[in-house]
Formats: structure tokens, C-alpha cells, sequence
């Protein structure tokens, strides 16, 4: 796939996913961000 | 004149002025050394945690993984991802914890929740030893760097000593902001460098990445999915386990995240991190190139993978920034690494066996031991026969024993008592050297079979560290059972009465906590 053995491929592409599911695990954590907000800058 | 040498002397002249730089104006106390006064936003601690994670290994590591036993390299990829994931809950956890008690160390910490000086001990002992391994990697791949850019004027042993003496001046003079300054510029190099030649070399010699894969299945079919004899996908698995659970167990990862202003910033940085990783990707791909243009390197050289390939591609000039994105990579985490052992060493077993001894006396007594680590890491080098990521895995399977004590403590209270913790800490490691030291060879020396011969192959493969993670987690569990209610575990809130933990200066940082 583009070139690369599939194994890598499928390595890569998770990582690309799980940067996306943290990002959307943070703006769903609004519980832990508002105890947080008297530190934020 | 050496061109490429002389670049990489540049390099080495700028960190050490930025070094110097950073600390001018502030007064160097243990925390302001050790934890940058706990005042970094998120972009540094990003820098700091990326700067010690792109390691030597990574940058020579890699390439030489692949070299050697192909797709089983893809690991790399996978570990650290899942290692970001699982630091978006763990890090605010441990921060929560330790900022408001002035907490320096990991060893504190376990001091701190297991209300028990001796296992402060065994845990830096066990920190501190793991590190030396990690520690004599970075020296390993500051003596490649060097000797293979001065064409053998300067030979790999004579490297290595320069390397720890090096190491040892920048990180006396600095401290903590030397490591994230020069973490900055190390990241802007290593990063365009890696990119460059990950895409370059293999379009280069092969027109496409895809076309070189071609020839790598055409020359050694199976060799860049996850067909090795020895690096299976059950060896990929439980490797990769095994390093994402101990990742922040490292005591310069765990103390990196001290110096974080806020827990906000974790998660922030939880997003990030796992793209950063992607430069890996390009290593390897080097490592690819290698294989095919650069055959021939015996089973302890495939650490020169990537500079050998770079020297035959690559004017001398540009070698030469190859050369100091590498050596940048090894003073970084190697800085933090002598830190922290420094650091573990003076204030968790000397102050934790004379738990009289004042401030100077730690403070000295610190940065005294700076260059005894470093010798201990050269002594390592030395002992050799080692690859690079022979030397990270053993050093992760060590660390990696302080996870199930650490991880219970945060998520149930109470539940592992402080002989439970000891006990499943002193077995998992005893069983991690029992195999380390029984004979195995470096090609060998990270799955089961090592050890215990005959075993059905998806045993066999296994990685030796969590044969020991796994024994560890079954005494832990039992000891606690057996000695529950004899020993309560600290987890009340901030009282102000913290003698061994006050400190003057920062005023404390209570925080109100929702019930």
C-alpha cells in the first residue's frame, strides 16, 4: 500500500489514527480541563 | 581537514554555549536543577520529552534494527504511540500527586505512597541500573558517530571517552535547561536531516520507496514484514508491550513530566506526540537502503548502518550534519539520563541510608557523581558485543518491573502493600538478570528461548522481559493478599507538615480538589 510493505503501512496508519482519537478524547474531557482551569495559563 | 568532524565540533561548541547561556541568572538549587523549577508550558515539555525519546536509538538504532532483522524494527513505531495513549491518564495522575508534595523523583514518589524509605532504595538501585545500559548506548552511538565521521582518525574507543567526558562537563554546567535548549535545536535538525534522507536515499538509488521494497522482497523475500526466524510476531507483540508500559517508568520520563506547569499539558501533548513518531518511519526506510547498497555488515555493525549508507551517498559536508543531528541525539536523553541517575543516586540511596545528611551535602554529593555514572556507562560500552537495541531492551526490561507497583498505587490505593510492592519489584528484576546472565547471545538475548529451551515457538518468542513483568504482577498480587492491614499506604492529602519534602523558596501549590 503506497509503496510500503503492508505491516508498516498498517503501523503507520495507526499511528496517524491514534493521534486523531486523542484529539478527540481531549475536547470530549471537558470534566478534567474545568479542575485544571485555575492552573491554565 | 576533516569537514564533516569539524561541523559536528560546531554543533557540540553551540550546545554547550546555549547551555551555559540558560543557566546564567538563575540560582541553581536541587529543583531548579533537576526539575526546571517546575515552570515549563507545554512547548518544552514537549521538546524535553521528544528529546529524550529521539534517542541514539532511534537515529542509529533503527536503521540498524532493520539491517539486521527487518520488519521486526516496525516495533519502534508502535510502542511509543501506545505509550502517548496510556500517558493522557498516567502522567496528570502522577503530576496530581507529586507537585503539591514537592516530589523530585520517581523514588520519591514510591517513598511518598509506600510510606517506605527502603523501597525508595530499591527502586532507584533498579532505576539506576536500567539506566546504565540506556546510558551506555548513547555513548556507543556518540563513538560510532564520531569515529565512522573522522574516517578512523579517531578511533570508536577513544570516541567513547570523549563522548562521557563531553556529556559529563555540559551536563555539570547546566543542569535541566541546558538539555531544553539544546533539545530545541536538536529537533529542527534531526527532523529536516531524517525527513531528508528517508525520502532522498531511497529515490536516489531506487526511483521510488515503493520500487525499493520491490528489490528488498525480490533479494530477501519476507524480510520487511514480520517473518524474521528469531523476531516473530510474537516477539513484535510482547516487545511492544513491554516498552509501552515502561516508557514513563524511565526516571528521566517520569521526571520530565514534573517539570510540567500544568496536567493540562499531558494532554495536550498526548495529541502530538504520537505524529512526532512518524519521523521513525523515515529511519527506517534508511535502514531499507541499506540492506540492498550497503551489504555485508556483520551481526554486532548494524549500528553503521545508516551513517555507512549517508558517508557513500552524501558529500562531507552534509555527513557532517547527519553526523551532528546524531551526536545532538545522544547528548540530549544522555544528558537527562546522568541527571537522573545523579540525581537518584545522592538524594534516594545516599540521603535514603542517611536520611540526615543536609541539602549542600545532596547537592554536591550530586553533581560529584555525574562523571562516576558516565565511567559506569563507558564500562558497560566496553564489555561489549551488544547492538544498540540489545542495550534499550534490557534496560526497558528492567525498568519496566516498577510499573505494576507504580500503576496500583494510582488506580487502587491500598490494594498492594509495601511488601508487596518490594516482592514483586526484587523478582521481577532477579529474574530479568537470571536471564540476562545466563549466556544469551546478542542476536538471542530478548526472547524465552534463550533461556528455557524446547518451548512451542509462540512461547518461545516471547520477550524475556515480560516473562519477568508477568511473575512479578502474579508475587505482587499473592504478597499483598498474604500482608494486607499490616502497612497503610499515604495517600491523604497534602499535609502541611512534609518535612523531608518542604522546601523554601516556591511557595506550595495547593490545589482544591473536587471530592
Amino acid at each position: 500500500v503506497l509503496g510500503l510493505p503492508f505491516a508498516m503501512f498498517w503501523v503507520v496508519m495507526w499511528v496517524v489514527v491514534s493521534a486523531g482519537l486523542m484529539a478527540i478524547v481531549y475536547r470530549l474531557d471537558t470534566r478534567d480541563r474545568a479542575r485544571a482551569g485555575g492552573d491554565r495559563r | 581537514v576533516n569537514v564533516a568532524l569539524l561541523i559536528i565540533v560546531a554543533f557540540l561548541a553551540l550546545a554547550v554555549g546555549l547551555a551555559l547561556l540558560a543557566r546564567r541568572g538563575r540560582d541553581m538549587d536541587l529543583e531548579q536543577w533537576t526539575a526546571g523549577g517546575r515552570g515549563f508550558g507545554a512547548i518544552f515539555v514537549f521538546l524535553l520529552m521528544a528529546g529524550e525519546i529521539y534517542s541514539t536509538f532511534t537515529f542509529l538504532g533503527g536503521a540498524g534494527l532493520v539491517y539486521g532483522s527487518g520488519g521486526a524494527a516496525y516495533y519502534i513505531l508502535g510502542y511509543g504511540t501506545l505509550a502517548y495513549i496510556l500517558s493522557y491518564w498516567l502522567l496528570p495522575a502522577v503530576w496530581r500527586y507529586c507537585t503539591p508534595r514537592k516530589l523530585l523523583s520517581q523514588a520519591d514518589f514510591f517513598v511518598a505512597k509506600y510510606d517506605s524509605r527502603s523501597l525508595g532504595v530499591i527502586v532507584s538501585v533498579v532505576a539506576v541500573a536500567a539506566m546504565i545500559p540506556y546510558l551506555a548506548l548513547q555513548l556507543k552511538g556518540l563513538g560510532i558517530i564520531v569515529s565512522s565521521t573522522s574516517s578512523g582518525t579517531i578511533s570508536a574507543t577513544a570516541a567513547v571517552w570523549i563522548g562521557a567526558l563531553v556529556l559529563s562537563l555540559y551536563v555539570v554546567a547546566s543542569g535541566i535547561h541546558g538539555s531544553a535548549w539544546t533539545a530545541a535545536i536538536k529537533d529542527v535538525l534531526t527532523l529536516s536531516v531524517v525527513v531528508f534522507i528517508g525520502l532522498y536515499l531511497p529515490i536516489h538509488y531506487f526511483g521510488s520507496i515503493g520500487a525499493m521494497f520491490h528489490q528488498v522482497q525480490e533479494a530477501k523475500p519476507g524480510f520487511a514484514a514480520l517473518k524474521g526466524d528469531q523476531l516473530s510476531p510474537v516477539w513484535f507483540s510482547s516487545t511492544v508491550l513491554l516498552t509501552a508500559l515502561g516508557f514513563y517508568m524511565w526516571p528521566h520520563t517520569f521526571g520530565s513530566a514534573l517539570t510540567a506547569r500544568n496536567e493540562d499539558v499531558f494532554r495536550r501533548n498526548a495529541i502530538f506526540m504520537p505524529l512526532y513518531q512518524l519521523l521513525i518511519a523515515f529511519v527506517l526506510l534508511v535502514g531499507f537502503v541499506a540492506v540492498l547498497r550497503l551489504p555485508g555488515l556483520g551481526e554486532s555493525e548494524t549500528d553503521l548502518a545508516l551513517l555507512g549508507i549517508s558517508q557513500r551517498a552524501f558529500p562531507d559536508w552534509f555527513v557532517g550534519l547527519i553526523g551532528s543531528a546524531g551526536m545532538l541525539c545522544a547528548l540530549v536523553p544522555g544528558s537527562m539520563l546522568l541527571i537522573a541517575s545523579a540525581t537518584i543516586v545522592a538524594r534516594n540511596v545516599y540521603r535514603g541510608l542517611n536520611p540526615h545528611a543536609s541539602d549542600a551535602t545532596v547537592t554536591t554529593l550530586t553533581k560529584l557523581l555525574v562523571p562516576v555514572v558516565a565511567l559506569g556507562a563507558v564500562a558497560f560500552v566496553f564489555a561489549g558485543g551488544q547492538t544498540i537495541v540489545t542495550l534499550l531492551l534490557l534496560g526497558y526490561a528492567l525498568v519496566t518491573q516498577l510499573f505494576p507497583a507504580l500503576l496500583w498505587s494510582l488506580v487502587r490505593p491500598g490494594f498492594v502493600t509495601r511488601p508487596g510492592a518490594i516482592a514483586g519489584i526484587v523478582v521481577g528484576v532477579g529474574v530479568v538478570a537470571a536471564m540476562t546472565f545466563s549466556g544469551a547471545t546478542p542476536g538471542s538475548s530478548t526472547t524465552l528461548d534463550a533461556l528455557v529451551g524446547g518451548l512451542p515457538a509462540w512461547l518461545a518468542d516471547l520477550n524475556l522481559g515480560v516473562v519477568a513483568l508477568g511473575v512479578n504482577v502474579v508475587v505482587t498480587a499473592a504478597v499483598s493478599a498474604g500482608t494486607r492491614g499490616s502497612a497503610p499506604v499515604d495517600d491523604r492529602p497534602v499535609a502541611a507538615d512534609e518535612p523531608r519534602f518542604a522546601r523554601t523558596g516556591e511557595p506550595a501549590r495547593q490545589r482544591v480538589r473536587q471530592a
